[in-house]
């Protein structure tokens, strides 16, 4: 049991200082008895931060760390080799994305309890975890001393991984495990794990959690890796706030939430438990979704028979964002099919259609099965597949603009660097940088500091002298911040399908090239996604003041927990 | 699915296993010897053969709220003894009960490291209950110690019903049973065997079988059917003191335990007119903590004289207190919550109304069992036996079971490396037992069903051998009448006739509990006194026989069939009045 | 005591050739009936150890009080937890009581440290 826990604290410069006193959140954890030590560091993303980080790990050799910063999975990559490097094994890091969930979508009272929470519900599961030798594997692991052989493992498995041993306990067949979790979801023993899922971790990762202090109910939200969890740390870029105590569990699926973590919420006290998925049918781990619903139902139909509000554990489905899709050119399209030879999804669908009189056989795709994966498009020998965004023609212009350094601009063409609080100008010559950019045609190129803050852009619109046809953002953490800009942007009037998104600070801070050799790179990086490539993916911005659909499912599931009162097992 | 009835033997799969330690039963006393066995020596083979599947057999597979016997740490061993002697009425094995006392804690603290919560008090030792008892949330206890049994590398064979000892010459090298799932004939070699398979109920009518739903509504594990004794009994060992049964006052219709509401929270046995009968009639033998036949046997006297219904008073108890002990028993028996439940019972309002429930033989609390040596070997070389079945030192119960499961392993290992390899021919044990073992898949339909046996054999032994409805009496002529009927119930196993294995089972469990009883009566037949009124009432003999101020003992004679009674001295090493609990 | 199969929930432990509760009775009690749901094959001889109840993954069996010692009708359910039970008790009347009690001892407690 790791039994000396670290926490360390990024010093982010953004609002922490107005929203959540760092130091004192600091203090108050050192007094924990279950944590060790509290560091608080300043950018920990950057060399010097990283190094810091590593100073860290490798002087305390804790058995366990807490990171509380932002960006999760961004950062955790980013400090993994760190921790590697002490010879501790990944899984006793986690991070705690405190600037997303506190700063940016906690909108009650008590920031500072509710940070605490984050933490130490973080600090719980790490204690509970096992040392990481037994976590080596890739896929999933069978406690034989507990097993009983029931086989629901092998029933339920959509990859069909299981098979039975010599002596009748079921094995699994590394090379065919996704590792999404349903056999762990469904285990009656629970006696399966995923190297980074294990039950007695989550158990007491959820049983942690005190909430803000306030009255707001506590909502214990599981969150599935490919869908919802990134769709709601889109949520949250958007500006979305979430209810006070609502707190995020991340599992691979749905299917991988075992009935006993439910049970466990709602003894623990929790006023509310959120299976957040995706919506009938469309799980991409094949079936999460449904087995999830299943072992709730039957887990609601218990709840009836206790008595129990059984609103309070609630399966909601997510809808998949509308992904890019694949093009197909009807002219184009001979009706070769080639295309639905080589599709993983079964998306392709062929269909007769009229053109210019002459009834002909094309292939379309099935919106709800195609992935955009494009791997017709790679196969089709007429060219009449085409990704979105990823058009043979987008394709070929970054090319060119690659080799040849110029792009072709309309005139207007707008580049917004972010220089993060001036530090990225310590591994980027920008004054280069904007040479280069306007040298090829560039209209306008704006440095900014934190573009991920509103003001930033404000000052931005200030200083646009002529509204931009195209633009391109360069800034930090694509996924995560890009969706943010875009609201941004749409605030201060800007059009933001018509902008693309350079991974500005991994090009530079994160890969520690020379300062001229940075700038380069990112001057070719800037006239490729002008050219195409890749583009912001478009997404349906609310408009000011209209609720998400987020927004109002959770609200609604909120008020009916609101509604029921505390949990009666709370203690 | 379950195999239906036979054509021929032939038809029969045989599975022949071979251990260095074979431990019959993965109760709590079992896992704990295969656990020391392992721990002495790691390359052992250890078998466990279980009728049930370990993570939930024996006594404990509804779980338990309690330790008892747990040594406090301002107590000796000798206290211990000194306290369970005044107990069982000053009769027990003091050799035994001091070794059980010296590491009596050792398989709890295991216990707690392995995942069992022991309730603390505020300086953060155990919780003590009563005097000897801790207070425990053992609900799971059992697949904790089961998980902990296999991680050491002990086999469990699960569902297989062990009906005979395997013997080389007078050595005992095995036993032979069947698969109750998979049909097949079992046997398992050892150069030690170990019996762990606790003791018997169903001997006698339980007071709730009326013909309903509730024929196993009783206090004890039911499907602890004395096996491991019968087993012995077949193979001529020495049992002892089978005559000091186990009765209790339990909660009435439900037959819970009550040391849970009575020891916990003290609250005072009342009889109908609100006397606290104990500490008015019986201050002589300590009132509210006399010894525990008293206990048994005073409420029953109550009733008796028309002072009945018996109460535990629980109207002064607190909610708290109420709350915390249904807690308690959701712990240990958690359908008696829903028993109050679905008698609308308020318990602050209404106190509970207790009964005796019927006589058991269990050594785990009372000295009926195996006679041992001072390595836990019974008189059959080879054959070592520990926990229910153990004779010789009552009041062990939980604590002291698994002690004795320690005790019995290093006895069983020191055995076996003496003896060396196994070398000997079975063939003919082999096959008469598996004829034996399936007779009654093959018998005639137009038999016997086993539950009919079952009921005629607990009807006769309540009626003539002191059940609980005649309140434990009996005489010389009435066990006569006993033993008679339950003679000529032995010679009509032949007619037994199962439909599956299931009913395969319940044959083989009377036909063994029908050993047990036949012994037992002997046993109540030679001890013409009444040594403790409750769990031995001679109508005829009423008072005390300094004469038969010793152990009674038995053993069945093979060659005529019969079964020989004989005494054996008392040997005391504890000094001290032995009726009083302390010096 | 006798367990009650809910057959609505029951799945026979996905036509399993012996489901949990099959696996578990400490009494050889529960069985698959032909219908691939679990059943009692003899109710008169259950101990009511519940483990059958504790171990079902669907939630599917519930003890029942012959209604010779018990009126009609109370539940005792068990919601498992990884180191806890949740006890629901409903008695006749339809008072409702419940109990979170621990069985398993845990690596962290859940109490607080730094308040």
């Amino acid at each position: 049991m790791p039994n000396s826990v670290d926490v360390v604290l990024c010093h982010c410069q953004e609002d922490s200082s107005v929203r959540l006193d760092l130091e004192r959140l600091a203090e108050k954890l050192s007094k924990n008895k279950k944590i060790s030590r509290v560091y608080v560091v300043e950018h920990l993303c950057s060399m010097a931060g990283t190094k810091k980080f590593a100073e860290i790990v490798q002087n305390d050799q804790p058995s366990g760390l807490v990171v509380g910063a932002c960006a999760a999975e961004t950062l955790h990559q980013r400090l993994s080799p760190c921790i590697r490097k002490a010879g501790l094994g990944e899984q006793t890091c986690a991070t705690v994305p405190l600037r997303e969930l506190i700063l940016w979508s906690y909108r009650g009272e008590n920031v500072l309890q509710a940070a605490r929470d984050l933490i130490k519900m973080a600090v719980s599961k790490i204690r509970n975890g096992v040392d990481s030798a037994s976590r080596t594997a890739r896929s999933a692991m069978i406690n034989y001393l507990k097993c009983d052989k029931c086989k629901r493992c092998m029933e339920e498995c959509p990859t069909g991984a299981y098979s039975l041993n010599s002596e009748g306990y079921p094995q699994v067949n590394q090379d065919l495990c996704q590792c999404c979790g349903i056999c762990v979801g469904g285990c009656p023993i629970q006696c399966i794990s995923l190297p980074d899922l294990r039950i007695e971790e989550l158990s007491s990762e959820i049983r942690a959690t005190k909430g803000d202090g306030s009255e707001e109910p506590i909502v214990m939200t599981f969150c599935c890796e490919p869908l919802t969890y990134p769709a709601l740390m889109k949520e949250i870029g958007l500006g979305t706030s979430l209810p006070p105590n609502m707190r995020i569990i991340r599992v691979p699926c749905m299917g991988a939430v075992n009935a006993a973590l439910i049970n466990d919420a709602l003894a623990s006290g929790v006023d509310g438990v959120l299976l957040l998925g995706c919506e009938h049918g469309s799980c991409q781990i094949r079936q999460g979704d449904i087995l999830a619903k299943q072992r709730l139902e039957n887990l609601r139909e218990t709840l009836t028979r206790m008595m129990f509000e059984n609103e309070r554990a609630q399966y909601l489905g997510w809808p998949e964002e509308k992904r890019p899709g694949i093009f197909v050119d009807p002219e184009l399209c001979n009706g070769c099919l080639t295309c639905r030879q080589v599709c993983p999804f079964d998306a392709v669908v062929p269909s007769k259609i009229l053109i210019k009189g002459k009834e002909r056989l094309v292939s379309e795709r099935d919106p709800q099965a195609c992935r955009s994966c494009g791997i017709c498009a790679a196969n089709c020998p007429s060219g009449a597949c085409q990704p979105s965004h990823f058009s043979d023609v987008q394709l070929l212009n970054a090319m060119d603009a690659l080799c040849s350094n110029t792009v072709k601009t309309s005139g207007s063409d707008t580049a917004v660097l972010c220089n993060c609080s001036g530090k990225l100008e310590q591994y980027l010559d920008f004054e280069q940088l904007e040479e280069s950019l306007y040298r090829c045609g560039f209209n306008q190129v704006l440095v900014e500091d934190r573009l991920c803050s509103e003001h930033a852009w404000q000052d931005v619109r200030k200083r646009l002298s002529t509204y931009p046809a195209h633009g391109v953002i360069a800034a930090c953490a694509k996924d995560l911040f890009g969706i943010r800009m875009q609201k941004h942007q749409k605030n201060v009037g800007l059009e933001p399908d018509q902008w693309s998104f350079v991974d500005l600070w991994e090009k530079t801070m994160i890969c520690p090239y020379d300062r001229s050799a940075a700038a380069e790179l990112c001057f070719q990086d800037v006239l490729a996604a002008l050219a195409g490539l890749p583009r912001t993916n478009g997404s349906q911005l609310p408009e000011d003041g209209e609720e998400t659909l987020f927004q109002q499912q959770i609200g609604l599931y909120a008020k009916t927990i609101r509604s029921l009162g505390p949990n009666p097992l709370k203690q | 699915m379950t195999q239906s009835r036979l054509n021929n033997l032939d038809e029969i799969r045989e599975e022949h296993l071979e251990a260095d330690i074979l431990i019959i039963g993965g109760g709590n006393a079992g896992c704990f010897a295969a656990i020391e066995a392992k721990k002495i020596n790691s390359k052992l083979k250890v078998i466990i053969m279980e009728k049930a599947h370990i993570d939930r057999s024996g006594c404990l597979a509804g779980g338990m709220d309690a330790i008892n016997t747990y040594l406090p740490k301002d107590k000796t061993p000798e206290d211990l003894v000194r306290w369970s002697r005044a107990q069982a009425g000053g009769l027990l094995r003091e050799d035994l009960a001091l070794e059980i006392s010296r590491c009596l804690n050792e398989p709890i603290e295991e216990w707690e490291r392995w995942g069992l919560p022991i309730k603390k008090n505020d300086n953060g030792d155990a919780k003590y209950r009563g005097q000897w008892d801790i207070s425990i949330q053992g609900s799971e206890m059992k697949p904790i110690l089961a998980e902990k049994t296999r991680e050491m590398g002990v086999e469990v064979v699960n569902r297989v019903v062990a009906t005979n000892l395997l013997f080389d010459g007078e050595k005992v090298v095995g036993a032979m049973g069947f698969g109750v799932r998979d049909g097949k004939f079992y046997s398992i070699k050892g150069k030690a065997t170990i019996v762990a398979t606790g003791g018997a109920s169903g001997l006698y009518k339980p007071y709730t079988n009326d013909g309903n739903d509730s024929h196993h509504q009783i206090w004890y594990c039911p499907f602890d059917t004395g096996t491991g004794y019968a087993m012995g009994i077949r193979a001529g060992a020495e049992m002892t003191t089978f005559e000091m049964r186990w009765a209790a006052v339990r909660t009435k219709d439900f037959n819970g335990p009550i040391d849970t509401i009575s020891v916990c929270y003290k609250t005072p046995m009342v009889n109908a007119k609100g006397e606290k009968f104990l500490a008015e009639r019986y201050a002589e033998y300590g009132g509210d903590k006399a010894p525990r036949y008293i206990r048994a046997s005073a409420p029953m006297e109550e009733v008796l004289a028309g002072r009945g219904p018996i109460y535990v008073d629980t109207r002064q108890m607190t909610p708290e207190q109420i709350k915390e002990m249904k807690t308690d028993y959701l712990n240990e028996r958690p359908s008696f919550v829903l028993y109050l439940a679905a008698n609308g019972h308020d318990i602050g309002k209404e106190p509970i109304e207790v009964y005796g429930s019927d006589p058991y033989i269990v050594g785990g609390h009372t000295a009926s069992g195996y006679w041992l040596d001072k390595n836990w070997q019974t008189t059959l070389p080879g054959l070592f036996a520990c926990g229910d079945v153990a004779g010789g030192v009552p009041n062990k119960f939980v604590g002291g079971c698994g002690a004795e499961g320690l005790l019995s392993a290093r006895g069983a290992v020191t055995y076996i490396e003496r003896i060396g390899e196994l070398h000997c021919d079975l063939t003919e044990q082999l096959s008469a037992e598996k004829a034996r073992i399936f007779s009654p898949l093959l018998a005639n339909e137009d038999g016997v069903l086993p539950r009919w046996m079952e009921e005629k054999m607990q009807r006769i032994m309540d009626e003539y051998a002191g059940g609980v409805h005649q309140f434990y009496r009996m005489n010389e002529e009435r066990l006569d009448n006993a033993l008679r009927h339950i003679r000529k119930m032995k010679k009509q196993v032949s007619f037994l006739y199962a439909k599956d294995l299931h009913e395969l089972m319940l044959a083989h469990e009377v036909i063994d509990r029908l050993d047990v009883a036949e012994v037992l009566i002997y046993h109540l037949k030679y001890r013409k006194e009444t040594r403790w009124p409750g769990w031995q009432t001679r109508m005829d003999y009423p008072e005390k026989d300094s004469a038969l101020d010793c152990f009674v003992n038995s053993k069945l004679n093979r060659d005529t069939g019969e079964v020989e009674v004989f005494t054996r001295p008392y040997d005391q090493i504890v000094p001290g009045d032995r009726y009083k609990p302390t010096l | 005591m006798a367990p009650k199969v809910l057959l609505n929930k029951c799945d026979g432990c996905k036509a399993e050739k012996e489901p949990l509760c099959e696996q578990i009775c400490p009494g050889d009690l529960m069985t698959l009936g032909t219908n691939g749901k679990a059943i009692c094959r003899d109710p008169r001889d259950c101990w009511d150890c519940m483990s059958c109840i504790k171990i079902c993954p669907q939630g599917a069996i519930e003890t029942r009080v012959p209604y010779q010692i018990g009126y009609h009708e109370a539940k005792l359910i068990p919601m498992m937890g990884t180191n806890r039970i949740t006890w629901t008790c409903i008695d006749i009347e339809g008072n409702v009581e419940r109990f979170v009690v621990k069985n398993h001892n845990e690596v962290d407690d859940d109490n607080d440290d730094d308040d």
